[in-house]
């Protein structure tokens, strides 16, 4: 080592020795961390915002035959490779387009050599038709029919706006025919459903049924005026019809009223490109889904999936809360607490999926159940009455214990026996009362009527949430605790000799202090808990949820349904669609909506955070 | 019946008195047989080295000491005759009677409104008027009434250390305690303002009994009427502040008051 020192050090051990390879690398590592991120960030926005722009349709002709003539086909191009022929090693170029009209070619995309082209043109009269079934219609329209007798040609001046209105008129229709389906319809179903089942239950004496048989009469007739109203208006959206032409020249007819949407691609300027790009994101963000997800908006997993994460939140931020004031503040540090503090670390390392098995069997089947129909297995009377008994007790001789025990020597510490004996009385109450409830052979469920159809007992929103929760709760728990720790001790202190009870300082200086902490915690718990796709799927998400958690039909808040997710819909579009290379574009703008509302989420919570830190300026010393 | 110093055993009242006081946290005992009274209205310092035991002893006088696991104690201290170990004793209420002041000046983060009357809103009172008065007493008392009086509701934080200081003095005599507890109470300030809490000091005696602890020698001759010298966890010698300083009547106090160690 010696000679190291005598000779001129080689530029190698200079660089070494300055430490700057060192801070080559780890700025590398940064490097590559950010790359990742950026381009994920951009990969997911591109593609995702690409879906709404308008493409031109290009009309092929082929340089096969079909019928003696040259056999043509339109499409927007969606991408271009190169594929080795099987059989004989070469090259091909190939373009794949997307020719829509699902009803008359069977699948929506195709695949063309470069060299079956024989010429490509972009004709102008091309209008791109999105529609409420078989997805998207790329022709050239031919005519509108009113009646059997009155039409009006293409060619006529006055067809596009004619072809607007009448789209308008049908859109509207639509939304009156969704109106009285879903709401006002619905609303006399469940009134229906409710009067059924009191009658099921109501005395036989006619003096009771007669009322209510009247007013099911009376719901009934309603009923049929309602669906005789809608039934007007289907027929009505069938009357005016389009004729138009395929590239292959096959004519068509089309109801002009199931159209909710065209434009003529090869026409526009950037403006009215920008206008269609605009329109198809309100569109995606605003409607619900059609045509197994694959079109349409997802309003209602957007909506699913905020409700969902608002809820969990709700639940994991008290729970979390409270379990950490009392590890940090309470609980005597010990072999006892270092466990529990690893066990809650672990649980935060513990595979989603089960938690979701758990939710499902304890929250769903279990809880669940038991709200539907009551306990499986109650105890006999007898049993139950003793199991009754026992808790009063126990709950009388803890609650005595406990209180002869005044507050003011709470700092002097309890004898051991003492303790122990609180512990197992206050342990024993709690099982006892537990087991009462859960075994009581008294209660029979809150929806035993409206079974074997469970209500709380098959996946929902509420349970969902609260298995969320449950995943998140060490998230919040150490978030919390160390928050708790990072408030002083001078602070602290400085209240208790103020007079100021435990629970006082606790109350209103530790705590006030460790919120911009905690809300650390809640925006970690939400980021995960908005993410997650796996518990859910078992807990109550579904591929298309037949209505909101929340709505205008009483109790509104309708915590046991079935709702949408983003995550699980980006794994139903990508892996579950029927046609997935139609459903690949929604993949992408679905994504990019999913880390736009964990980014909105995540920034709200933010903002509530520097507030709280602003308004207490973080105690720092 | 634990010593005043000569003088005073007829003209002042002892108002604590520590009787054959020992304390250890868990193995380590840090006080050895403390023996001394402190009289009402009057000021006391307890000087000596670090790690001598006098901020344990002041820590003991409203019980702080109690929120450390492992502490034991023997004899007795007593607040106007009653044992503060007295199971019928309730601690909250005992540091109701004794107010503290730390070394390092430690505002809530609230506004300096709600610093003051933090302990009247533990207690529950929430009257508005009065705690209006109370803030504008303690304040006044504290001498930074006409220095915050416009910006009350204010975080307190925008004040500068001896103003924290001083509103800290503020919020613990807001309650009316009948003593003050202050553990170096000057040891983060500048000299002005090191002046400033003195001063307000020898004003506060009238009403409360103050125990200070400090490392500074000249501020215990400044400020205080009697002067303990602790020497490690021993109480050496206890007297009026002018003789301990001028005829120190054991050796090892007159060798840390003439700095040959500290």
């Amino acid at each position: 080592m010696s000679d190291a020192n005598s000779n001129p050090p080689s530029s190698a051990a200079l660089l070494s020795s300055k430490g700057e390879i060192k801070v080559w690398l780890t700025a590398t590592g940064l490097n590559v961390g950010l790359f990742m991120v950026a381009g994920l960030l951009l990969l997911i926005t591109w593609n995702g915002l690409s879906v709404f722009w308008p493409q031109p349709v290009s009309e092929f002709t082929l340089t096969s035959q079909k019928d003696g003539a040259p056999e043509k086909i339109a499409g927007i191009i969606t991408k271009q490779q190169t594929r080795r022929s099987a059989a004989t090693g070469q090259a091909i170029e190939e373009i794949q387009i997307f020719t829509g009209n699902r009803d008359a070619y069977g699948l929506a995309f195709r695949f063309l050599d470069q060299s079956s082209l024989a010429s490509t043109t972009l004709p102008s009269d091309y209008i791109v038709a999105e529609r409420s079934e078989y997805g998207k219609a790329i022709f050239t329209p031919v005519r509108l029919e009113f009646s059997a007798t009155k039409s009006l040609p293409a060619s006529d001046p006055t067809f596009l706006p004619e072809l607007h209105r009448l789209v308008k008129e049908g859109n509207d229709r639509r939304a009156e025919i969704t109106a009285l389906e879903k709401h006002e319809i619905g609303a006399i179903n469940a009134r229906i459903d409710k009067l059924e089942i009191r009658l099921r239950k109501a005395d036989p004496s006619p003096e009771v049924r007669a009322p209510l048989e009247q007013e099911l009469a009376t719901l009934r007739s309603e009923y049929t005026t309602l669906a005789s109203q809608a039934t007007t208006l289907r027929d009505r959206q069938k009357v005016e019809k389009l004729v138009y032409r395929l590239a292959s020249g096959e004519e068509r007819n089309q109801a002009v009223a199931e159209i909710i949407h065209f434009y003529q691609p090869n026409q526009l300027t950037l403006g009215g490109r920008f206008k269609i790009f605009l329109h198809h994101a309100l569109a995606f963000l605003t409607e619900e889904p059609r045509e197994a997800n694959t079109e349409g908006g997802i309003f209602p997993a957007i909506f699913g999936t905020f409700v969902m994460t608002l809820l969990m939140a709700a639940l994991v931020t008290p729970l979390g809360i409270i379990a950490a004031i009392y590890l940090h503040e309470y609980a005597k540090p010990g072999i006892m607490l270092q466990s529990i503090r690893v066990c809650v670390n672990n649980l935060a390392g513990v595979p989603s999926i089960v938690f979701g098995v758990f939710g499902l069997g304890f929250f769903v089947y279990g809880v669940g159940g038991y709200i539907d129909h009551g306990p499986t297995y109650p105890l006999p009377e007898r049993w139950w009455f003793l199991a009754s008994l026992g808790a009063v007790v126990t709950l009388v001789l803890a609650l005595l214990l406990t209180l002869k025990y005044s507050p003011t020597q709470a700092l002097q510490p309890k004898s051991k026996a003492r303790s122990f004996t609180e512990n197992t009385l206050w342990i024993s109450t709690a099982l006892l009362t537990l087991l009462t409830l859960a075994k009581c052979p008294y209660f029979h469920g809150f929806f035993a009527d409206k079974l074997p159809s469970p209500t709380f007992g098959t996946g929902g929103i509420l349970w969902a949430s609260i298995t969320l929760s449950l995943m998140t709760l060490p998230v919040v728990i150490v978030a919390t605790e160390e928050a708790l720790s990072a408030v002083p001790r001078g602070v602290r202190e400085a209240a208790l000799a103020c007079g100021a009870s435990k629970w006082q300082m606790i109350q209103r200086i530790a705590l006030p202090g460790a919120l911009p902490g905690v809300m650390t915690g809640i925006i970690l718990a939400m980021a995960r808990g908005a993410g997650e796709v796996a518990p859910l799927m078992i807990t109550g998400v579904v591929k298309l949820a037949p209505s909101l958690p929340l709505d205008g039909i009483a109790p509104f808040i309708h915590a046991e349904r079935k709702f949408m997710h983003l995550g699980f819909h980006i794994f139903d579009l990508g892996f579950q669609s029927p046609d997935s290379e139609a459903a690949k574009p929604m993949v992408f703008a679905t994504t990019l909506l999913l880390i736009f509302l964990v980014v909105v989420l995540n920034l709200t919570a933010i903002q509530i955070r520097s507030h709280l830190r602003r308004k207490l300026q973080a105690s720092a010393f | 019946m634990p010593p005043l110093p000569a003088h005073l055993q007829t003209s002042a009242r002892p108002f604590i008195e520590v009787d054959h006081f020992d304390f250890w946290y868990g193995p380590k005992q840090v006080l050895h047989d403390i023996h001394l009274a402190f009289p009402e209205n009057h000021i006391t310092a307890l000087i000596g080295p670090s790690g001598c035991g006098k901020t344990t002893l002041l820590r003991n006088l409203n019980r702080m000491n109690d929120l450390v696991d492992g502490i034991r104690h023997r004899g007795d201290i007593r607040l106007d005759g009653t044992s503060l170990y007295d199971p019928k004793v309730e601690v909250i209420s005992l540091r109701k009677r004794v107010g503290m002041v730390f070394q390092k000046y430690n505002p809530f983060p609230k506004s300096i409104y709600e610093n003051v009357i933090f302990s009247l809103r533990v207690a529950g009172r929430s009257d508005r008027r009065q705690l209006d008065e109370v803030v504008e007493k303690s304040l006044r008392q504290a001498a930074l009434w006409d220095e915050v009086k416009d910006k009350l509701h204010e975080s307190a934080f925008g004040l500068s250390g001896g103003q924290q200081q001083r509103l800290c003095i503020a919020r613990a005599i807001a309650n009316r305690p009948q003593v003050l507890l202050m553990d170096e109470p000057c040891a983060a300030l500048d000299p002005i303002a090191t002046l400033k809490i003195e001063e307000l000091m020898t004003q506060l005696k009238d009403e409360f009994t103050i125990v200070i602890v400090t490392h500074n020698m000249e501020q215990a001759r400044r400020v205080a009427d009697l002067t303990a010298f602790f020497y490690l966890g021993k109480l050496i010698e206890y007297d009026e502040t002018l003789s301990l300083f001028t005829q120190p009547s054991q050796i090892q106090t007159e060798a840390y008051i003439s700095g040959r160690f500290s």
